[in-house]
């Protein structure tokens, strides 16, 4: 009887032994998990800022006072709702919203390796982090920010809505994030441009008749100060150009000319705007200048063709509408970076034509042939530096792509959603 | 056990004494010089909660299994036969110096945060080296057999050096704290064991025997940005010993 009671005892404490075993398994005292759509592994440009979030939840039993462990180039965004305080208070099981400004400017060339770490606060008078209680996201959810070189800001004109955002260009993939409003009161802005310096941004209102000038901040490259620019006779101006130098500014106009104006170098502003005629022009719906000054193109919308002229200061003569094939009702004109080929956004076919530029001193177009891109609309495609990623408006979709563009023979391909949003409209896209 | 082998420890040194009092019976007093390599465990790890700061305590569990290390002994002195009639038996008895050197003994275990074993999210591991010095008998008993049996035990200090404490998380989400220094504590150790040994001739002895040995007091010190309490503390730590002894009589 006393060994049956014995063997009972030896079970009961075996399987409660076990269950403490199982039981007794490991969590993080406060969990810190990437909020949704919240990316945590960064190629950074230099110049870009990003934001990360997290939500932190105290799953311990003790009500506890926490503090991220300061990381340098990071800073944490303490406003919203729901977001966490520096330092703040969770009791058991509550949660907030760990929000973090990556700033890659301050990043350390070594970049940022982990965390962020959250611990207990010390006290009320020292709200630095106390090393004896702390957590951090899982390995494959902490922050891994590497500082590339500088990055470029895609500049989209919002046509419906007369504003111009501004997003972050991800060096690596193409897609656009932070998108945001930097620059309003344009008047049906449809080109818009740098000049060579990328000192100021012109946008060619097309119902306003204008064009406006804005100064570029060089540290964000967000556009302040912008003006009407000064300059006069536009008809309907719908295309942004520039000499080599940047002294001259060249736009075409619907109503069958090419303005060409003279730009003040300190100010941006026009002035002495005269306009170029030709009997190839119809209804000119955007136009593009070669990186040497010496040709312009400009694309007419009424007979589907593209107007080759020479480009000599302030006259532009000598057009030929012969060249280059596949058009239908070309809105938009835009050259690769190396001038080897020229990129037509065709609101009839509502597809994307490339041509070759050929490179006998004519500038004519040739072998031209539909590719890749969904164009919708107006406006014109823009491209990044290095000529890799090209990017496509569509009004109907009020959306940007992003395509592959192969620098041999210049076809797109993969187009994808940038991203991007916040857009109204979009037609013209530069980058810069 | 300790309280038999105390007595046996008692006995020894009781015989010591008579020897010394009756050397008029003995054989006269022989130098001898002991060296005594062998193999530890330890014993005595404890489960221990600490305040680390006003607001933090944590738990360490204590792993029982620990692995085995080396030990040596030197042990020089005098030995002196002598006929302890009271008991009937000749015995020979040696009295003299210690000093003996372990490590190193690794303990381990795991942390739980806050003391709650739902958050059992480190395990421990550091490490103690132990040296002493010590007054230290022996007792041999002579028969006609081929193995003679003996006791012995002593008394002296110790000096436990604890070093080398990381944690480690058991999952990433988790950062360890910072570790607990090193620290080395001057402590009252005593031995008591027991063995056979055999004479291979008039100088040399060689043994087998086993050694139970209290290390005294082990602490780890604090950590840096500790606030409260020292580290990790064990007032006993326990050591056992089979040790391989030569013995050379001068």
């Amino acid at each position: 009887m006393k060994q049956q009671k014995n063997s009972r005892l030896v079970f009961v404490t075996g399987m409660l032994l076990l269950g403490s075993t199982v039981l007794h398994a490991a969590q993080a005292k406060f969990s810190i998990v990437p909020t949704s759509g919240s990316i945590t592994s960064l190629l950074l440009p230099s110049n870009f800022t990003e934001t990360v979030s997290y939500q932190v939840t105290n799953q311990t039993k003790i009500t506890r006072t926490l503090t991220m462990v300061p990381i340098t180039g990071v800073t944490q965004i303490t406003t919203g709702a729901g977001v966490c305080a520096s330092p703040f208070t969770l009791s058991s099981q509550q949660s907030c919203t760990l929000t973090l400004s990556i700033n890659g400017s301050q990043i350390p060339s070594t970049g940022i390796m982990g965390g962020p770490i959250v611990c207990k606060t010390n006290s009320s008078s020292d709200p630095s982090p106390d090393s004896f209680l702390c957590s951090q996201p899982d390995i494959g959810n902490t922050l891994a920010v590497s500082v590339t070189t500088s990055g470029q800001h895609a500049y989209v004109a919002n046509q419906l809505n007369n504003t111009v955002s501004f997003c972050n260009v991800n060096p690596a993939t193409g897609f656009l994030t932070q998108c945001a409003v930097t620059a309003t009161g344009l008047i049906g802005v449809e080109g818009i441009g740098f000049n060579p310096a990328g000192t100021f941004f012109y946008g060619a209102n097309i119902i306003g008749n204008t064009i406006t000038v804005c100064q570029v901040n060089s540290a964000t490259g967000a556009l302040i100060g912008c003006v009407d620019s000064g300059g006069t006779g536009f008809g309907q101006p719908d295309g942004v150009g520039f000499s080599p130098n940047g002294s001259i500014f060249y736009t075409s106009n619907v109503l069958n000319s090419v303005s060409a104006c003279l730009v003040n170098p300190t100010t941006g502003l026009l002035s002495s705007c005269v306009n170029n005629a030709s009997p190839t022009f119809s209804a000119p719906s955007d136009m593009a200048v070669n990186s040497a000054g010496t040709f312009a193109y400009v694309t007419n919308r009424a007979a589907s063709t593209v107007s080759v002229c020479n480009v000599s200061g302030q006259t532009v003569n000598s057009c030929n509408d012969l060249s280059g094939s596949n058009f239908n009702a070309p809105e938009g004109i835009t050259l690769s970076p190396d001038n080897l080929h020229a990129y037509i956004a065709n609101a009839g076919s509502k597809n994307v034509t490339v041509c070759n530029i050929l490179q006998d001193g004519t500038g004519l177009l040739a072998n031209c042939s539909i590719t890749n891109g969904a164009f919708v609309g107006t406006g014109n495609l823009g491209f990044n530096t290095l000529g890799t990623f090209a990017y496509v408006p569509n009004q109907l979709l009020s959306a940007v792509f992003v395509c592959n563009a192969a620098l041999a023979d210049g076809t797109l391909s993969s187009c994808v959603p940038s991203l991007g949003a916040g857009f109204s409209g979009p037609a013209g896209v530069v980058l810069h | 056990m300790f309280r038999m082998m105390s007595i046996l420890f008692g006995a020894m040194l009781s015989s010591s004494v008579f020897a010394a009092a009756e050397s008029e019976m003995s054989s006269g007093n022989h130098f001898f010089i002991g060296l005594s390599p062998g193999i530890t465990w330890v014993t005595g790890n404890q489960a221990q909660t600490l305040n680390l700061q006003s607001d933090i305590a944590k738990t360490y569990t204590a792993d029982n299994n620990t692995p085995y290390f080396p030990n040596a002994e030197i042990f020089i002195g005098w030995q002196k036969a002598l006929a302890a009639h009271f008991i009937r038996q000749s015995l020979t008895s040696q009295l003299g110096l210690s000093v003996a050197v372990a490590g190193n003994a690794k303990l381990s275990g795991d942390i739980w945060e806050d003391g709650d074993p739902n958050f059992n999210n480190f395990s421990y591991n550091y490490k103690v080296t132990h040296t002493h010095v010590a007054l230290k008998g022996r007792l041999i008993g002579k028969s006609s057999f081929i193995l003679e049996p003996y006791v012995s035990g002593s008394i002296g200090v110790g000096f436990n050096r604890a070093y080398g404490f990381t944690s480690q998380p058991k999952i990433s989400g988790e950062v360890a704290a910072p570790p607990f220094g090193s620290n080395t504590t001057t402590t009252f150790v005593y031995t008591l064991g027991v063995g056979l040994q055999k004479s291979l001739n008039e100088n040399l002895q060689v043994a087998v025997g086993y050694e139970f040995a209290d290390w005294g007091k082990t602490q780890l010190s604090r950590a840096a940005g500790q606030t409260q309490n020292q580290g990790l503390t064990l007032n006993h730590l326990y050591a056992n010993q089979v040790q391989l002894s030569l013995f050379y009589i001068v």
